[in-house]
């Protein structure tokens, strides 16, 4: 898309543009690279909705949607633009009245689910509108990434990463996981598309996006590129859902931490957030459960997406052709699309399907595997592209075994530390609880920085020689901690490297350890045979 | 699940360094190897400990290592004094809703999974004998891939054996979580160690 295709979609989209008359607005700077990134967006936007099979009635929205999204540079505020999506999809609904539910991002239900909308997209918007404050040229953003990326990130902490999983397909863009924006340009577009993806979470996990975008605009607001890195890195993190983040990672997010000292306590607050999250992202989720239970259908207007539309209207008309396919896929077993949630207290027969107890505790049996599988996805990192049982539980299989060689590699590592493993005891401990930056690889870094002080007070007074944590408190390095005995020559070296080693050397070693580890493996199983 | 990181990584480090100083006092000259497994075992040890037994990879770690005669001493001191592993010390604090002791939860899912496994034996050899030439490759292949590595996987879960599906993919999610943890808290105190070598 150019700049040429944009300007015939203005010329097209004029009366639609004229029709909704609210205020739109995009800081977007006039960089080409900017439109055409943003047309990038609308135009794969069409394509998703083409690409599920809507008629063209909806693309008349799409355009007006996006052309609005760029049409107006610096213009004012920011809410006006929360209404004019809202607006500008309401038209779609209006103009789509018999619901082509397959649409993908638009799969609202006509039945007044827009209620708990506008508070979230203001949310998002307002995260939206810092950034765009900020000049300087936007990098062409890659859709793509952006859009599994604010998958992850609507989803941040929040188990009903069910429906994002079906939320994938229907998009049927490829994510890369491996590829995050990073820098400022991407920050407004993923944003946007935050808006548009959250749309169609259901309440709880549209609140879930408000959040994660709020985190993100604490950071973004208080400085810029450097702040703005730092809130990508920690949107990031939301995305990987917290205990999902592998140490690399985290390792990067925590350096952005350090890099913005203003980032720490907004990044404290939203790390010490994710870490509670998964919990309450699994209670939410259960209560989504229950919910569906209840069968409230209205709450959850804003649908799920395609499939959990479909999982609604199943249990409504079994006799959908969605269900029917889906059913199909369902035997086969490894399947794509991810069956719909089970209903667990009111199990309903669907068409094409036996209406045996077996059956139908089967059936039962096969959601919650995948379910669970869901939620592994989230936690097992690279693994919220792959769809099917196999490779799922390769995936999940090869984690576990490469945690367990790491595990096996670092008690080596210990066991050749020291011949005296308790004479660096007291030191130890007084050094670890005030190192927590060691080990930030699950769920966030900064509340164990602020929660390892008040630990100290419970350490037994023998153990730990008063000098030595006092010292330890105020940062001194490991040469200054006395020890018991066995002074080794560079310690004082080694301890101020371990310091000041920065996460990239921790992420190098973690993947040397890998190797490591192999290697003494072996030659360990040699020396003990 | 895990409902403060730090704390959690602090109480595994605490119990960890508790064990190895215990096993320490014991052992003057220990071979490398020797260590190395005084370590990874204290070191699961304690993360089984703080995970209080309400989960069956906790309970089957302490399981396993109690098997051992030597460790026994071990798990003793780090346990609790007076704790045997089959006791009801293992009990759960935590409120699980299955909420059972150690020793009791294993015969029964044995029992329970094995007569599963008969029954659906006997189901599979019913069906297969009046069925026609197989209409879905795909499905069974696919079927045998998940069921291959449904296997690799309890293999690797501690205490996953005799675990149905759904089980072993909750014990799995869990066990994740707190192996991260345990990798975490054995890096902190290798990085924070000195690296001298001596063997």
């Amino acid at each position: 898309m150019d700049e040429e295709g944009k300007i015939e979609q203005e010329k097209r989209d004029e009366d639609v543009v004229n029709r909704n008359s609210t205020h739109v607005w995009l800081n977007v700077p006039s960089t080409s690279a900017n439109l055409v990134g943003v047309c990038n967006t609308e135009t794969i936007c069409r394509e998703d909705f083409m690409g599920s099979g809507t008629s063209h009635s909806s693309a008349p929205m799409v355009d007006s949607f996006g052309r609005e999204l760029w049409s107006r540079a610096c213009d004012p505020p920011f809410e006006n633009f929360g209404y004019c999506e809202a607006s500008a999809l309401n038209n779609s609904n209006i103009s789509d009245p018999s619901g082509n539910r397959r649409i993908g991002p638009a799969s609202f239900r006509s039945d007044g689910g827009w209620n708990p909308l506008p508070p979230m997209l203001k949310g998002g918007l307002y995260a939206l509108n810092p950034p765009n404050m900020l000049p300087g040229s936007f990098c062409v953003p890659q859709f793509p990434t952006d859009s599994g990326f604010i998958e992850r990130a609507a989803r941040f902490s929040c188990f009903s990463g069910g429906n994002f999983g079906s939320l994938v397909n229907p998009f049927s863009i490829p994510e890369n996981i491996g590829h995050y924006p990073v820098g400022p340009g991407p920050m407004d577009v993923f944003l946007s598309n935050c808006v548009k993806l959250g749309s169609e979470l259901n309440v709880e996990a549209a609140e879930d996006v408000e959040m994660a975008s709020k985190e993100g605009t604490s950071l973004g607001c208080t400085q810029e590129n450097g702040e703005k890195d730092a809130c990508i890195m920690m949107s990031r993190d939301a995305a990987e859902q917290g205990v999902g983040l592998s140490s690399n990672d985290s390792d990067e997010g925590e350096s952005c931490g350090n890099r913005g000292g203003q980032a720490n306590t907004p990044i404290a607050n939203n790390a010490g957030g994710e870490g509670s999250s998964k919990e309450v992202g699994l209670r939410k989720r259960k209560r989504n459960n229950g919910k569906e239970a209840g069968g409230d259908k209205n709450k959850e207007a804003q649908g799920v997406g395609k499939n959990g539309g479909e999982s609604q209207r199943k249990v409504e008309h079994p006799g959908s052709t969605s269900c029917k396919g889906t059913e199909k896929s369902d035997k086969r077993g490894a399947q794509a699309a991810d069956p719909p949630k089970g209903d667990y207290i009111h199990i309903r027969a669907r068409r094409g399907q036996a209406t045996n107890s077996h059956s139908l505790a089967e059936r039962v049996r096969r959601e919650k595997i995948s379910e669970r599988m869901k939620l592994l996805q989230d936690l097992v990192p690279g693994c919220s592209k792959v769809t099917g049982k196999a490779v799922m539980l390769d995936e999940i299989i090869n984690y576990v075994q490469s945690l367990q060689r790491q595990v096996e590699f670092l008690s080596m590592k210990l066991a050749t530390v020291n011949p005296r493993i308790d004479s660096n005891i007291e030191g130890l401990l007084a050094k670890d609880m005030m190192m927590p930056r060691a080990g930030p690889s699950t769920l966030g870094f900064s509340p164990e920085m602020t929660a390892a002080y008040p630990q100290m007070h419970l350490l037994p007074p023998g153990l730990v020689p008063p000098d030595a944590v006092r010292r330890a408190i105020h940062g001194q390095t490991a040469s200054s901690l006395p020890r018991a005995r066995d002074h080794p020559q560079n310690l004082g070296r080694k301890g101020m490297k371990f310091k000041q080693e920065g996460k990239k050397k921790k992420k190098r070693k973690k993947r040397k350890t890998k190797k490591k580890k192999k290697k003494k493996k072996k030659k360990e199983g040699d020396s003990r045979d | 699940m895990m409902h403060n990181p730090s704390k959690v990584r602090q109480k595994i480090m605490k119990k960890w360094i508790m064990g190895l100083r215990s096993c320490s006092s014991s052992h003057e000259n220990l071979s490398l190897s020797e260590r190395r497994w005084i370590i990874k075992l204290s070191a699961d040890l304690a993360l089984a400990s703080v995970r209080n037994g309400s989960r069956r990879w906790s309970r089957a770690i302490i399981e396993e290592a109690s098997r051992n005669p030597d460790n026994k001493g071990l798990i003793q001191r780090m346990l609790g004094s007076g704790c045997d592993y089959r006791s009801p010390c293992l009990i759960p604090r935590e409120g699980r809703s299955d909420g059972n002791g150690a020793g009791h939860v294993t015969k029964s899912m044995w029992v329970a999974t094995s007569s599963k496994k008969i029954v659906k034996r006997c189901r599979r050899a019913r069906r297969s004998n009046g069925r026609a030439p197989r209409r879905n490759e795909a499905a069974s292949i696919a079927k045998r891939l998940v069921k291959k590595r449904t296997q690799l996987l309890k293999d690797f879960v501690p205490g996953g054996q005799d675990m149905d599906d759904v089980s072993l993919i909750e014990e799995t999610l869990d066990y994740i979580v707190w192996l991260r943890a345990q990798v975490d808290v054995m890096r902190a105190l290798a990085h924070s160690l000195p690296a001298t070598t001596s063997i």
